[in-house]
C-alpha cells in the first residue's frame, strides 16, 4: 500500500568557494542530521513524511572576508551556497517557487550567503498538494 | 470521484494502453488501438483503454469545469479543485495498475494532455515504482515540431522510463522487442512510416472501448499522413513532410473488417485530407459507392478532413461520387472569405470554387464543417466585415455548414508564418502561440479575438451552427481579458 505522506526528496545544491573554502551545510530531518559535503554540484536524497519541515544549516561564512567587493562596492566574488533544484517524488519544484521557498528570519531566498538556519515547510498532507501549491 | 471509472473491469495483461485527458472530442481516439493491435502482434497480452472518455464526460459537469480546464491548459493551481485532482490522477493511475502490467502507455493527444500524463504518472510510480511506463503523441513534445523539454524532464527525473516521437506504429514495436534504440524512442529523430508500412499495419483493436461513451458513434480510420499543400500557416507539414497515403483498396477492406467486428457503419478519416491523391479517392468512393449500393441495410458513411479543390480538377462527377460512397460531413479548411488572404495563405482556390462547392454540398445533400482563422497575419476590419457580410448571403447553405471559427491564428514554431515573421511584420511572444502582434496592421490578440466574437455572433444571429469548443472558449477568453 503506496504511502502518500511519505516522499523522497532530492536537493540539488551548488556551492561556490572562496579561497578554495566552502561554506558548510548540514541538513536538519525530524530524526536525523545530513552533513553535506562541499561540490560544485551536490544532490542529497532522504525521505520526509508530510507534513514536516526541514533545516538548512549553514555555516562557515566570514562575514568581514568571505565576500569580494571591486571599486565601486559591487560584489565581485562571493562565498555561498545555492539551493539549485528540488524533486519530489520524480516531480520539479517550479524554479520561481524554488527562488522564495528558503526563509530565514522571515526572509525567503535560495542564495544562502549568510550564516543561518534555513528552512523548507513542507505543511500540506502529501507531495501531491505540496506540488500543486507550488504552481500560485 | 470512484464512480468514474466504473465501467473499466481490470484483467491481468502484460501491457495497459490508454489516451490521457484532457482531450474534447465526440469520437474514441485512434492510437491506443493501433498500438494494442501492435502489442498483441508482439505477443503480448494487452488491453487499450480510452480513460479521456471518462473524464472527459466528469469535467463537463463538473461545477468547477474552468478550473480544471486551467488546470489542465496551463497547470494553474485553484484551491476548489485540489482534492478532486488527488482523485482523480490517483484512481487513474489505480484502474490501470489493477491490470498488473508490466508496461503502462499513455497517449498524449495534445499539450493540453501534458499537466495529467505528468501527475498520473507521479500516481504510479508512488503505488508501483517497477511498472515501466511509455508515453507517446505529439502531445508530449511543446509543439509539433519543438523541443522535448517536457518529455525529457518526465524521463530525466524518473517519472517515466522512454518516450516516442513520431509515427509510433514502429517505434513502438522495436519497444517492445526490446530494441530501445530504434530512431524515436527516447530521440527527436524518427522515422516516416513508409507508404508500404501504411498500407500494412494492423487494424486498430477497439475490443476494449465503449462506444456508447461517445457523442458520435464512428470508428476511425487512417488513410494517409502528412498533407498535398504547402499552407503557411502550418506544422503537420514539418512534421510529416511526405504525404504518404493508403490504397483505396487497402483501406477500403479495413472498413469491411471493422463493419464486421463491431457493427459500426460510420467511418472518421483521421487524415489531414481524404482527397489527397484523386486516384486513390475515386478508388475508394468507388468502392464504397458499390458497397452500399449493394448493401442498403448496412451502407458506410463516412466524415473526414477535405481540401477543397478548384473546379477544374474536382467537378461535379467528383461531388457525386462522394455522395454516393456516403461521405457525410467533409470538414474543409477555408480559412477565410477573402480570396487574397487565402492566397497568401497557400490555398489557392477562388471564391467561385467555394461557391460551386456549396451548390454541389446542396445538390447532393453534403454536410460540410468549415474550418476557418480569424485573424490572419495580413487581416483587417475591412476583411472581418467582407466575411460577415459573405455569411449573410449565403444563408441558403446554412443548413448545410457548421462554422467552427476557432481560437484565431496561432502561428506555431517552424511554419512557414513563423520562419518569416520579420518580413511579415510579425512579432511574437511564445505560448499560447496566438500571442503576436502585427506591427503595421495593429492586430493584436485582444483585437483578434474581439473579432472572433464578432463573427460567431454574426453568423449565430444568421442562423448558422457554430461550433462551440471549450478549449477555444478558453483561449479566446484570455485573448479578450489580456491575460496571454
Amino acid at each position: 500500500m503506496a504511502k502518500f505522506n511519505q516522499s523522497l526528496v532530492k536537493l540539488q545544491f551548488k556551492f561556490v568557494e572562496l579561497n578554495n573554502e566552502y561554506m558548510n551545510l548540514n541538513i536538519v530531518l525530524s530524526d536525523r542530521f545530513i552533513p553535506v559535503s562541499p561540490a560544485q554540484f551536490q544532490t542529497i536524497e532522504f525521505y520526509i513524511n508530510f507534513p514536516t519541515e526541514i533545516v538548512l544549516d549553514v555555516s562557515g561564512k566570514n562575514m568581514n572576508s568571505d565576500t569580494v567587493l571591486d571599486d565601486q562596492g559591487n560584489i565581485i566574488k562571493d562565498k555561498h551556497i545555492e539551493l539549485t533544484k528540488v524533486i519530489i517524488d520524480n516531480i520539479a519544484v517550479p524554479s520561481l517557487y524554488l527562488k522564495k521557498w528558503p526563509e530565514l528570519n522571515g526572509n525567503n531566498n535560495s542564495y544562502f550567503g549568510f550564516n543561518g538556519q534555513f528552512k523548507l515547510k513542507f505543511l500540506e498532507k502529501n507531495s501531491f498538494t505540496f506540488l500543486l501549491k507550488t504552481l500560485q | 470521484m470512484t464512480t468514474i471509472f466504473d465501467n473499466i473491469i481490470p484483467k491481468t495483461v502484460d501491457v495497459v494502453l490508454t489516451s490521457v485527458p484532457w482531450t474534447d472530442t465526440s469520437i474514441p481516439l485512434m492510437a491506443v488501438p493501433i498500438l494494442k493491435s501492435i502489442a498483441l502482434e508482439t505477443g503480448r497480452t494487452c488491453i487499450g483503454l480510452d480513460l479521456n472518455a471518462n473524464v472527459l464526460e466528469w469535467t463537463k459537469t463538473h461545477r468547477y469545469k474552468n478550473k480544471l480546464m486551467d488546470f489542465f491548459h496551463n497547470e494553474k493551481y485553484h484551491y476548489e479543485i485540489e482534492e478532486d485532482l488527488f482523485d482523480l490522477y490517483k484512481s487513474f493511475a489505480e484502474i490501470l495498475l489493477l491490470h498488473n502490467p508490466k508496461i503502462i502507455g499513455l497517449s498524449l493527444f495534445s499539450y493540453v494532455n501534458q499537466s495529467s500524463a505528468k501527475y498520473i504518472c507521479y500516481f504510479i510510480k508512488k503505488i508501483n515504482p517497477l511498472v515501466t511506463i511509455i508515453i507517446g503523441g505529439t502531445g508530449c513534445f511543446e509543439n509539433t515540431t519543438g523541443h522535448a523539454n517536457y518529455a525529457e524532464e518526465l524521463l530525466s527525473n524518473g517519472l517515466i522510463d522512454f518516450y516516442i516521437r513520431g509515427d509510433a506504429e514502429k517505434s513502438f514495436r522495436e519497444f517492445l522487442n526490446g530494441n530501445y534504440l530504434y530512431p524515436g524512442i527516447n530521440s527527436s529523430n524518427w522515422i516516416e512510416l513508409s507508404r508500404e508500412e501504411l498500407n500494412n499495419l494492423p487494424y486498430p483493436n477497439y475490443d476494449d472501448y465503449n462506444f456508447d461513451l461517445y457523442e458520435l458513434k464512428a470508428i476511425p480510420i487512417l488513410g494517409s499522413r502528412g498533407c498535398v499543400r504547402r499552407c503557411k500557416f502550418c506544422d503537420i507539414i514539418e512534421y510529416w513532410k511526405k504525404f504518404n497515403y493508403r490504397s483505396g483498396e487497402n483501406v477500403f477492406t479495413e472498413m469491411l473488417s471493422q463493419n464486421k467486428k463491431y457493427g459500426i457503419k460510420n467511418f472518421k478519416f483521421q487524415d489531414s485530407l481524404i482527397n489527397g491523391n484523386l486516384k486513390e479517392y475515386k478508388i475508394l468512393t468507388k468502392l464504397l459507392a458499390d458497397h452500399n449500393v449493394r448493401n442498403p441495410n448496412n451502407a458506410f458513411t463516412w466524415s473526414s478532413y477535405f481540401i477543397l479543390r478548384p473546379q477544374s480538377s474536382f467537378g461535379e462527377d467528383w461531388w457525386e461520387i462522394t455522395a454516393r460512397s456516403g461521405a457525410q460531413w467533409l470538414n474543409i479548411g477555408i480559412e477565410n472569405l477573402q480570396e487574397h488572404i487565402r492566397y497568401h495563405m497557400g490555398k489557392h482556390f477562388s471564391n467561385e470554387d467555394i461557391e460551386f462547392s456549396l451548390k454541389m454540398a446542396k445538390k447532393y445533400n453534403l454536410k460540410m464543417l468549415w474550418l476557418m482563422i480569424v485573424g490572419y497575419v495580413t487581416e483587417t476590419e475591412p476583411d472581418i466585415e467582407f466575411a460577415a457580410t459573405w455569411f449573410k448571403n449565403h444563408t441558403e447553405y446554412k443548413d448545410l455548414m457548421r462554422i467552427q471559427l476557432g481560437g484565431t491564428l496561432g502561428i506555431f514554431p517552424n511554419t512557414w508564418l513563423d520562419k518569416n515573421k520579420e518580413k511579415i511584420n510579425v512579432v511574437t511572444f511564445g505560448e499560447p502561440y496566438q500571442r503576436w502582434h502585427n506591427t503595421v496592421t495593429g492586430s493584436t490578440p485582444e483585437i483578434r479575438a474581439g473579432w472572433e466574437r464578432y463573427l460567431n455572433k454574426v453568423c449565430r444571429d444568421l442562423g448558422y451552427s457554430v461550433v462551440d469548443q471549450i478549449d477555444n472558449h478558453y483561449i479566446l477568453e484570455l485573448l479578450m481579458n489580456g491575460k496571454v
